[in-house]
């Protein structure tokens, strides 16, 4: 037997998978087109502040450019250098020409605060002038026609980022010498701190290509000239997110600058990024949930209001019903599945309870017709007991009265009462042979009755074949002598010597085939023959040569009175109820008894009986004693 | 006692309420020799056994007043002899005799008798209850 489970649960599982499914692939679908879509749109933004800061660098650039160049450009200034450079035409005017030099790059510093040093230097590098009090190192430069700009260095004495900045100064077309600036970059500083479109954790700076920090970190405690990760100046590492030098992750796209071995990099916390995308994920995540929620509690409810309560309901109605109140029908809430079932349901309990009606209605019948039956029963009983009682009394009434006119007739045949003449015996011989006949008419009427009203009890029991053969040939050999005939009595050796039956009543049918076969049998003679006749069955037959039955009577032989036809009744002496009672004795042993005849030639009577077992014998005498 | 193959030395009391059953059995029986005593009632009978002892009583069953079976009873119960009694009854269907052995009687006959074979019918029915 299985457990009880109610249909909610899986049904209510099915629900909740299929809303559930597309839910949590809608939301991941959403969660990656987000993040993606946020992630790009970042470095749109970081790449839009890049360009705006790097040409903003660029003009700088150009503009402190521009302001070396209006002193390179200066005629006095050109003469001066001139004079001032190592190859001088006047030697004696140089150191003269030198201090000019110096003064007029002093003013110029002084004009622009931009610079920390101004120097003139020859076209290789070699210190001619400066400004500084401590003359910088020879730089290093291969002769250039234009401007050059040096890498930005971080100057640890300052404690700031340096850019060192040169012009060429031209005289007849010929670049006779540089000038060159050292800048300090607190404009730079100002441009890369600008945190516009940078949210709270967006950061530009510049980083050189040893990984120094050029410009201040807006995140973090770190300063300028901090060594910062090697891979930040890997221009490779754009467009992506990483984990940057302040430890979180960012996404960060990096680029070049005209100032040569410096990279910007403009960076964005992930974090920040994608809170919003995060956010809205988190909105619809919980919107899916609840929609799920609702949606699996409406399920629930829809099937349960729907389908489990009513069928509960048509389970419980057809319990009820199953414990007998039939009267009980299923409600029909919709015109639906659930609706027809309750239907189908209902006309299947009227046609039950029809049914049942019905069958109770027959039940009281057959009852009515039982104790119908059982009044007609004892009815029957009682008739048979006081047909039983007239037979018995009728009986004894004729046999006192018989008793006397045979008595009588006995005694004067035996001369008790004197001798008597001839017509007087012959007389008295008939009414003797009429009181005979009347007392084989009691006899044989009270045997056929008895047998009829089924009031024979059959004495079942092992006999000895030819103890009965040998009985019936002593008994009947008299009758054949009388009228001359012959008496052959044959037993099939096949015949087992023991048969089981009731050996009276067999005896009575011999005696009664007998008896009617001398009876009509003039000349020839009279056979007796048993024989084994199949598996079941053996057979007795009695056959003689005498007058015959025509066909038509055949049936007729069997029943009560009659004989063949009144004129023969009289020749052949008899009550007429010998056959009738053979006939019902063969019935109730089960048998049944044939005749085949022709007229004038003989007839020939075969009494067919089962062969009975060991289990078909009476039991005890005291049985016995109760049926009689 | 009973001399049971010589007739002629039978003493016999013949019970019925019919006088020509009587009259048949009693003058057969005394045609073979035996001496016949007969009574019409059971009171006849019962009165009759003070002044006679008979070494056999044909008894019929149905009489009025006093039936075969009381009047064997009586006779039984009042008298010191143990007379065999025989009924002599009309009564012929299936179980009468096997009634009347049961309660006693000491054989059974039935009418109509048989003058002819009258006494080796009452030897043979005295046989039968032999023991």
């Amino acid at each position: 037997m299985f457990k009880y489970q109610t249909i909610r649960l899986p049904i209510s599982l099915a629900l909740t998978l299929a809303v559930l499914l597309p839910a949590v692939v809608i939301n991941a679908v959403n969660a990656v087109i987000g993040i993606q879509s946020a992630v790009n749109q970042s470095q749109n933004q970081l790449e839009t502040v890049s360009a705006l800061k790097q040409s903003q660098i660029d003009f700088w650039v150009d503009e402190t450019l521009s302001d070396l160049n209006t002193t390179a450009v200066d005629p006095d200034f050109l003469l001066r250098t001139r004079q001032a450079l190592p190859d001088s035409d006047f030697p004696t005017l140089r150191d003269r020409a030198q201090q000019e030099v110096r003064s007029a790059l002093g003013a110029a510093r002084r004009v622009s605060a931009t610079f920390e040093d101004l120097f003139l230097v020859t076209p290789t590098g070699e210190i001619v002038v400066t400004t500084a009090l401590d003359p910088p190192p020879n730089f290093n430069l291969d002769s250039p026609e234009g401007s050059v700009v040096l890498p930005p260095i971080y100057d640890a004495a300052l404690d700031e980022t340096i850019i060192t900045l040169f012009v060429p100064i031209i005289d007849n077309e010929q670049v006779i010498a540089l000038l060159g600036g050292v800048s300090i970059t607190d404009p730079l500083n100002a441009i890369m701190s600008d945190d516009v479109g940078l949210g709270t954790t967006g950061n530009t700076y510049l980083v050189n290509e040893a990984g120094l920090l050029l410009t201040p970190s807006r995140i973090g405690d770190y300063e300028i000239g901090d060594e910062l990760s090697a891979a930040l100046t890997d221009r490779t590492l754009t467009n992506t997110r990483y984990n940057t030098y302040h430890g979180a992750e960012v996404i960060g796209v990096a680029s070049a600058l005209s100032v040569p071995g410096v990279i910007l990099r403009a960076e964005q916390n992930t974090a920040e990024v994608l809170q919003p995308t995060y956010t809205t994920l988190f909105i619809n995540g919980v919107t899916a949930i609840l929609a799920v929620v609702l949606f699996v509690v409406g399920g629930i409810y829809s099937v349960t209001s729907n389908i489990v309560r009513p069928l509960e309901q048509l389970s419980e109605t057809a319990q009820r019903i199953a414990q007998g109140d039939l009267s009980l029908r299923a409600t029909i809430r919709h015109n639906d599945e659930i609706g027809q079932l309750a239907g189908a349901f209902n006309t299947m309990t009227t046609s039950l309870s029809e049914t049942i009606a019905e069958r109770d209605e027959n039940l009281k019948t057959i009852q009515q017709n039982n104790r119908e039956l059982r009044v007609a029963t004892n009815k029957a009983r009682e008739a048979a007991r006081v047909k039983g009682e007239f037979l018995s009394t009728m009986s004894h009434e004729l046999r006192t009265p018989l008793n006397a006119i045979i008595g009588f007739s006995d005694m004067l045949l035996m001369g008790m009462s004197g001798e008597l003449n001839e017509k007087q015996t012959h007389k008295v011989k008939r009414l003797q042979d009429n009181g005979k006949r009347l007392l084989e008419l009691v006899n044989d009427s009270l045997d056929l009755t008895r047998i009829e009203s089924g009031r024979v009890d059959l004495q079942i029991a092992p006999f000895v074949v030819s103890d009965l053969t040998n009985r019936m040939y002593d008994q009947m050999q008299v009758l054949a002598e009388q009228k001359d005939l012959l008496l052959d009595v044959w037993t099939d050796p096949n015949l087992p010597d023991t048969l089981i039956g009731d050996w009276q009543r067999i005896e009575q049918v011999i005696v009664n085939l007998l008896s009617n076969a001398f009876k009509f049998t003039d000349k020839g003679s009279v056979k007796l023959s048993l024989r084994h006749q199949d598996a079941d069955h053996w057979c007795l037959a009695v056959e003689d040569t005498g007058m015959g039955i025509p066909p038509h009577a055949k049936d007729l032989i069997f029943e009560e009175f009659r004989q063949l036809d009144g004129s023969t009744r009289r020749v052949h002496k008899g009550t007429g109820l010998g056959l009738a009672i053979t006939r019902n004795l063969v019935r109730i042993m089960g048998g049944t008894i044939r005749v085949d005849s022709v007229l004038n030639e003989g007839s020939a009577f075969t009494v067919t009986l089962p062969y009975l077992t060991e289990d078909d014998v009476t039991p005890d005498e005291e049985s016995l004693q109760e049926t009689v | 006692m009973l001399n049971f193959d010589n007739p002629s030395t039978w003493q016999v009391l013949v019970v019925d309420d019919e006088p020509d059953n009587i009259e048949v059995v009693a003058e057969s029986l005394e045609f073979y020799g035996v001496t016949v005593q007969t009574a019409e009632s059971g009171a006849d009978a019962i009165q009759l056994l003070q002044s006679f002892q008979p070494d056999l009583i044909l008894m019929d069953l149905s009489m009025p007043q006093m039936d075969g079976w009381q009047t064997r009873r009586h006779i039984l119960n009042d008298g010191a002899v143990d007379y065999p009694i025989v009924a002599l009854s009309a009564h012929a269907m299936a179980g009468d005799k096997e009634r009347a052995l049961a309660a006693g009687f000491d054989g059974y006959m039935t009418k109509p008798v048989s003058i002819p074979t009258l006494i080796q019918d009452i030897q043979a029915a005295l046989k039968e209850t032999e023991r």
